[in-house]
């Protein structure tokens, strides 16, 4: 901090209390508000929120729907984790670790997923998956693994960068064949970014509603897909419980995430 | 031992260096640029021998000349005010100490967390005539009627920068951690006034971050489809939208061909301008 | 076993545009210490990764004991290779480091713990097992290295300048102890360096490269007193060479009447004549002219600059003809910059190089 002295003259608390407040209450407004609706004895949204009841939550989880969807909706956030993986990982180590004349052309190829218009994708995977034979659990986990692989490659990628070459060269020479020395040397240093790369695709798969619009079936939908069509009919508390199961999840997906750099970095 | 591992044979096949790349970009490929790809065809060929009837048809529709604004414009506005509350949010998590540091980036980070339907369904509870919003402004007296916030181009707006925020704050604060700050004092000790060293020495250094963030909020404005869905009126609905109505409502794949075309242009041409910016910031 | 443990034939390797090795061929008997001495960029690194089969040579080819390398990965090689730092696993103790070599070749587990424990003792780190590579000092993790090297029984063992992270007290020791090592075990040891005093003291022979090809093969000695270029001669240490013309009645040199009667069998034309430190004397009355005196060819010169170096007065020496070189004064002798001096230089010592075109003796380095 010695040398940082533009650091240690902090902001004055006016611009505190007229900036930041604010733009605080702004992003974090949206994700706490449903959670007291999720309990409110009222029938409609208003605010603020009368009484007290697990009702909502009760219902829903009555529901067949409810289960089968977040049954659903865990197994496709599973299945294309692992995809993603699989493919991402792979690539990750690769792109962080090899310098090749067409390297940036394919880190562009990986990452243009993540901002072709979600759209776009959704209408053209349901034309193609079904050609394909991908149905259901088949075609979401295909589709968020597509979604998610980016994000691990983008992890990946930047924790292989910080693995020593020589550590491989040495593995080699010491007996490990490049498989060996892959899983036993490359995988584990790279651990770090690995872990991220699987929690944000989890997430993403997990949130994922437009795609999932498209490719999921009247018997199998997962747990946004489901919100959506009840937010966009007739809305009661229900929608704001489930909101707040969704939410929950993600919070826990967070603090996992934020626990395992706090204790690496110990 | 000498002989344990020894049984090597001469001219073995080796897999290329680059074998990790090659079976995501099959899968790629197969299941997001194919499919991606047909779409764009259907332009060509719905119906048979389209040509470029479909592009002339679409660019000469006003329905779809005013989505095209309409996106464009909320990508705009969107991207400017995520710009300039995004720097100065990460200009202030920069100068504070080391806990509201902790503090203010959480809570940056806290909206990427949280599901985009999620988030939107909550700007519709926030802001609907008997939502938090109006309850406080009567009960600050500011208003006697709700107003109505909901389905409007303010409601829309706001939900995209507050979803989309974290994509400058965390770019910017990225850039500035690697700022030297001795650079300051050097400017100053030239005879330059803090606000000068700021916009000449400051700002400049720490551009890159901005550019890059303000690309890529941009980028995925145009591409938005949730939001303005639950939160924008019928003046606010972008090309998404339209694209989603041709298939499942007009059943027109030709014109949701030739839409995707134009749309996935846009991002891949913004994403061509912006590329090392945003390789430098967020691809290391 | 085998007498060739290396056998290199004609060498090739480019990157890109830059042939980095150009046709180097070289054999190292089994046992042998070697040291690959240059500057950086002369294909000595190069050459061990061919070696190690980290690298495929463009050409030529690389035998170990009979046996061609071509197309053998280094998993396959059985040798062992020392890199300059940070080389251990930092997911791994010490043990776990040292075991993996013999985990990779398939060894039981209580052989295993058998082997770690011999190799921890022979690098005096009996104890460490346990230890985290962060948590060890930077000599103390070479050691590990070298263990983790060695504890398979390579038939090689290549060390890539293993000890140029470390400091110089420490170097000292761990050269020691290298040598040590390699006289205890018999190992053949392949050893890049760019520290001359490190290669002439450890080794059995030493290759000078220079600009991707072996400039000189030879003992330490040899390639000491006996360089065969002007290269080798300078980059192995201090010198003072006279410029001259050799035909077939001696050498002349500028400033002196009649021929230096040395040389008739050596080359012709234009030449150096080379003495090592040790090998001139300096006296405080110098000659007005250059003369020959008895065995031994008397010159003056103009002292440039005087650092004392430990043990000796190093000084920096331009003679009359324009030459400049390194001569040794004892350090009790009172010398300093602007003296004129006498240097005494024995004919039978001498060294005869011709000049070439690129090589130039540049006159020690400051």
């Amino acid at each position: 901090m010695s040398s940082s002295n533009i650091r240690e003259r902090r902001l004055s608390a006016a611009t505190r209390a007229v900036f930041l407040v604010p733009v605080v209450i702004l992003l974090l407004a949206p994700s706490f508000v449903i959670l007291p609706m999720s309990f409110s004895e009222s029938r409609v949204l208003s605010w603020p929120p009368r009484g007290f009841t697990f009702d909502w939550y009760a219902t829903l989880f009555a529901s067949g729907q409810w289960g089968a969807s977040a049954q659903h909706s865990v197994e496709v956030a599973l299945v294309s984790t692992a995809i993603a993986l699989l493919l991402g990982v792979p690539a990750g180590v690769t792109l962080g670790l090899k310098n090749w004349r067409f390297r940036d052309m394919t880190l562009a190829l990986i990452v243009i997923p993540l901002v072709i218009p979600t759209i776009v994708l959704a209408i053209g995977m349901y034309k193609i998956y079904g050609w394909l034979g991908l149905h259901d659990m088949l075609g979401l986990a295909a589709a968020h693994a597509m979604i998610g692989v980016p994000l691990v490659v983008i992890t990946t990628m930047s924790s292989a960068r910080q693995i020593n070459p020589v550590l491989l060269l040495a593995a080699r020479s010491l007996g490990a064949s490049r498989a060996k020395t892959f899983f036993l040397v490359t995988l584990p240093l790279a651990r770090g970014g690995i872990i991220s790369g699987a929690i944000f695709a989890f997430v993403s798969s997990w949130d994922e509603v437009v795609i999932a619009n498209f490719l999921s079936s009247p018997t199998y939908r997962t747990v946004p897909v489901q919100m959506w069509a009840q937010i966009t009919e007739r809305v009661d508390p229900t929608v704001a419980a489930m909101a707040s199961v969704l939410f929950a999840v993600s919070m826990a997906m967070m603090v996992a995430l934020t626990a395992l750099r706090w204790r690496q970095s110990q | 031992m000498t002989n344990a591992m020894t049984g090597g044979v001469g001219g073995r096949f080796r897999l290329p260096e680059t074998i990790g790349v090659w079976p995501l970009l099959l899968a790629l490929a197969l299941l997001l640029f194919l499919p991606a790809a047909s779409i764009i065809s259907n332009s060509f060929t719905e119906p048979e021998d389209a040509g470029f009837s479909n592009f002339a048809r679409i660019l000469s529709d006003p329905t779809f000349g005013r989505f095209a604004y309409n996106t464009v414009r909320i990508a705009l506005i969107v991207s400017f005010f995520t710009g300039l509350i995004g720097y100065f949010y990460a200009y202030a998590v920069y100068k504070s100490g080391p806990t509201m540091r902790a503090f203010l980036l959480t809570c940056a980070l806290l909206p990427l967390w949280t599901s985009l339907l999620v988030r939107s369904f909550a700007w519709t509870v926030i802001l609907r005539d008997t939502g938090i919003l109006n309850w406080l402004l009567i009960w600050a007296g500011i208003v006697d009627q709700p107003i109505g916030m909901l389905r409007t181009s303010f409601a829309v707006t706001l939900g995209m920068i507050q979803i989309l925020l974290p994509f400058t704050i965390l770019p910017v604060y990225a850039s500035m951690t690697k700022f030297d700050p001795t650079l300051l004092s050097a400017a100053r000790s030239l005879g330059a006034s803090p606000a000068r060293s700021f916009w000449h020495v400051f700002f400049p250094a720490t551009q890159v971050g901005l550019v890059a963030g303000l690309m890529l909020v941009f980028v995925l404005s145009l591409g938005y489809y949730i939001t303005p869905v639950l939160l924008g009126g019928p003046r606010d609905q972008p090309v998404a939208v339209l694209i989603d109505a041709q298939v499942t409502t007009q059943l027109d794949w030709g014109a949701a061909g030739a839409m995707s075309a134009v749309v996935t242009a846009a991002v891949l041409l913004m994403l061509a301008v912006g590329w090392r910016s945003i390789k430098k910031i967020f691809l290391v | 076993m085998n007498t060739k443990a290396i056998s290199l034939a004609k060498i090739v390797k480019t990157y890109g545009s830059q042939k980095v090795l150009h046709g180097v061929d070289l054999d190292v008997a089994a046992g042998e210490f070697v040291s690959m001495l240059g500057p950086s960029g002369s294909g000595k690194t190069t050459l061990l990764k061919i070696i190690a089969g980290f690298e495929d040579p463009d050409s030529g080819d690389v035998s170990i004991g009979d046996r061609s390398m071509a197309g053998v990965p280094p998993e396959h090689r059985n040798i062992g290779v020392v890199f300059q730092n940070y080389s251990l696993f930092p997911h791994m103790d010490v043990a776990t480091n040292i075991g993996f070599p013999l985990r990779m070749r398939k060894v039981s587990r209580n052989e295993q713990q058998k082997q770690v424990e011999r190799v921890l003792s022979l690098v005096a780190l009996d104890g460490y097992g346990k230890r985290m590579p962060n948590q060890l000092s930077g000599g103390q993790q070479q050691r590990v290295a070298i263990a983790r090297a060695i504890v398979f029984e390579p038939d090689i063992l290549l060390m890539d300048e293993p000890l140029g992270a470390l400091d110089r007290r420490l170097r000292g020791d761990m050269q020691l102890e290298i040598k040590a090592l390699h006289e205890r075990l018999g190992i053949t040891i392949v050893y890049v360096t760019h520290d001359q005093d490190e290669a002439l003291s450890m080794s059995d022979r030493v290759v000078v490269f220079n600009r991707g090809g072996i400039e000189q093969v030879g003992t330490p000695s040899d390639v000491y007193r006996h360089p065969s270029t002007l290269f080798v001669a300078d980059f192995l240490g201090d010198s003072l060479a006279l410029t001259g013309k050799a035909g077939v009645d001696g050498v002349q040199i500028p400033g002196l009447a009649t021929p230096v009667p040395i040389g008739s069998s050596g080359p012709h034309g234009d030449v150096k004549l080379l003495w090592r430190p040790d090998q001139v004397e300096v006296v405080s009355d110098a000659p007005d002219a250059a003369a020959l005196d008895g065995g031994r060819l008397a010159v003056r010169a103009n002292v440039l600059t005087a650092a004392y170096a430990g043990t000796a007065l190093r000084l920096r020496v331009e003679i009359p003809g324009g030459d400049i070189g390194i001569v040794a004064a004892p350090d009790r002798a009172s010398i300093s910059a602007g003296e004129t001096i006498g240097l005494m230089l024995p004919l039978d010592q001498v060294t005869i190089l011709p000049v070439s075109q690129n090589t130039r003796l540049s006159g020690g380095k400051s």
